[in-house]
């Protein structure tokens, strides 16, 4: 922990986009080597970094997953100033900032990050990095691996470690080709509308069958089975207690009123089922447990009941 | 010690890995060479096991002190089942290991919250969507300065690696 102020002076500038951000203390050198573009650069990296992250947990399966991610950072090209920022430059303290990225961040990635090989070709950082692989490495779950000397030396020496050059989307001058990372991008957005719409239409456990519901429980559907849920006359109370406030309300108010009504049973432990249309079910009732907008659709429904009947209904057919 | 010493002053630094790893046991030196290649002995996932895991691991969530998952719970109070869906694979990032695994999905929505600074991505998958409409994040979905790449998995020498690498670089005028 001791050893990072004291190496700090050699790290670039903006190089602590990989390093700055992290559990080991800085003391107060930290702040004279980023400013607010950095601070805001570092939240746009991580969130990007975090999203990607969970592209791969999602699309790729328990595999991935349990295989882990290697992550490279290619440092070529990329000239540190020589000199420190003016102190007038020094960031406003954000509560989050104050090195709490990358090194410390992976350890919250949905996935494990297996190891971090860092390429460049500047020898103020090659001491950098040989401090950190021989002191800091047993302090981070990160294992790291510094690769020195020109791209082409780096692209051999990562080689050693299972890497090859083919994957990597640069050249041996540098130039870099976006197009497989662009239909990457695309892909998964794609992904993600048909997950989106897919999850909005499915019940919230489609598998999960409910056999025997409980008392705190909102049974939904035809008939007088929910009479005795302590659930259902909690939703007949609420839905009373609020009708004057909906109904003078304008159609953003009463949105919100029903997403009010519906996290407030949620808190209290309720959970809205329906029967489950089964084939094979025989005389047993299974229930299924509906979705967020599906509640709230049968929360709306209740209120209109309440409307027309003058009394909050105990069910919601 | 006086090995490594020797070894400096004689400039002879390729002998100082062999020597080291022929001093490991075999275990030491498997371990070591998990260690540097990511050469990755993972068992089969018993669903029975996994079970038990997931029900230690919900109890060691709610073990947790209630300031590390705050947004954990908010999360939950926004979609359970999304939040139930995400704990295998915070068990499978800790090995299985469930006070781990309950601690980086704790941390692991806290970091969610700090970095996009709104709840609305608690209770659901990030999107892209929630890149593209921030100016500072555009650039990173246009300038592949962060990219996510495949290995071939047929090529002997990735055979054993973490298929998934991302590979990032500094923007700088060069480029």
């Amino acid at each position: 922990m001791l050893f990072f102020p004291a190496i700090l002076p050699y790290v670039p500038y903006h190089f602590p986009s990989m390093v700055s951000c992290s559990t080991i203390s800085y003391g107060s050198n930290d702040v004279a080597l980023t400013d607010r573009n950095d601070t805001r650069r570092h939240f746009a990296q991580g969130r990007f970094l975090l999203m990607l992250s969970m592209m791969v947990v999602q699309t790729q399966g328990k595999e991935a997953q349990r295989k882990g991610l290697v992550i490279l950072w290619i440092g070529h090209g990329a000239s540190p100033p020589m000199e420190q920022p003016s102190p007038d430059s020094y960031p406003s303290r954000h509560p989050s900032h104050n090195g709490r990225m990358f090194f410390s961040m992976f350890e919250k990635f949905p996935i494990q990050v297996r190891s971090l090989h860092a390429c460049h070709d500047d020898k103020r950082l090659a001491t950098t990095f040989d401090r950190i692989m021989n002191a800091a490495v047993p302090q981070l779950a990160v294992r790291f691996q510094s690769h020195f000397g020109p791209l082409p030396a780096c692209f051999q020496s990562l080689r050693r470690y299972g890497i090859p050059k083919d994957i990597l989307p640069l050249d041996e001058q540098g130039n870099l080709d976006n197009s497989d990372f662009r239909n990457t991008i695309a892909w998964y957005q794609t992904q993600q509308d048909v997950i989106s719409d897919d999850h909005q239409k499915r019940p919230r456990s489609d598998q999960a069958y409910i056999p025997h519901p409980v008392e705190s429980d909102i049974l939904l559907g035809k008939g007088k089975r929910g009479e005795r849920f302590r659930g259902n006359q909690l939703l007949r109370k609420v839905i009373a207690e609020n009708y004057d406030a909906y109904d003078s309300g304008h159609r953003r108010t009463k949105l919100a009123i029903l997403h009010l009504i519906y996290f407030h049973l949620l808190q209290l432990g309720c959970r809205f089922l329906e029967p489950a249309k089964l084939e094979s079910s025989g005389d047993s009732v299974q229930w299924v447990e509906l979705t967020q907008d599906e509640a709230i659709g049968k929360i709306s429904m209740g209120i209109r009941n309440y409307r027309r009947k003058g009394v909050a209904p105990v069910l919601l057919d | 010690m006086e090995e490594l010493s020797a070894a400096f002053a004689e400039q002879n630094l390729h002998s100082l890995p062999s020597s080291t790893i022929l001093s490991m046991s075999a275990d030491e030196r498997m371990q070591a060479l998990q260690d540097i290649h990511c050469v990755l002995d993972i068992p089969e996932e018993d669903p029975a096991i996994v079970e038990t895991k997931v029900r230690e691991m919900i109890q060691k969530l709610a073990e947790l002190e209630p300031s590390r998952r705050e947004a954990l719970d908010e999360a939950f109070r926004q979609n359970p089942e999304y939040v139930e869906r995400c704990r295998l694979a915070f068990l499978r990032a800790e090995e299985f290991d469930p006070e781990k695994a309950a601690r980086r999905m704790a941390a692991h929505f806290a970091l969610r919250y700090e970095l996009f600074e709104t709840t609305d991505v608690l209770g659901r998958d990030m999107m892209i969507s929630d890149l593209s409409t921030r100016k500072e994040d555009l650039p990173m979905l246009e300038n592949g300065a962060i990219q996510l790449l495949k290995t071939e998995l047929e090529d002997r020498l990735c055979y054993f690696f973490p298929p998934y690498y991302l590979m990032f670089r500094i923007i700088s005028p060069r480029w």
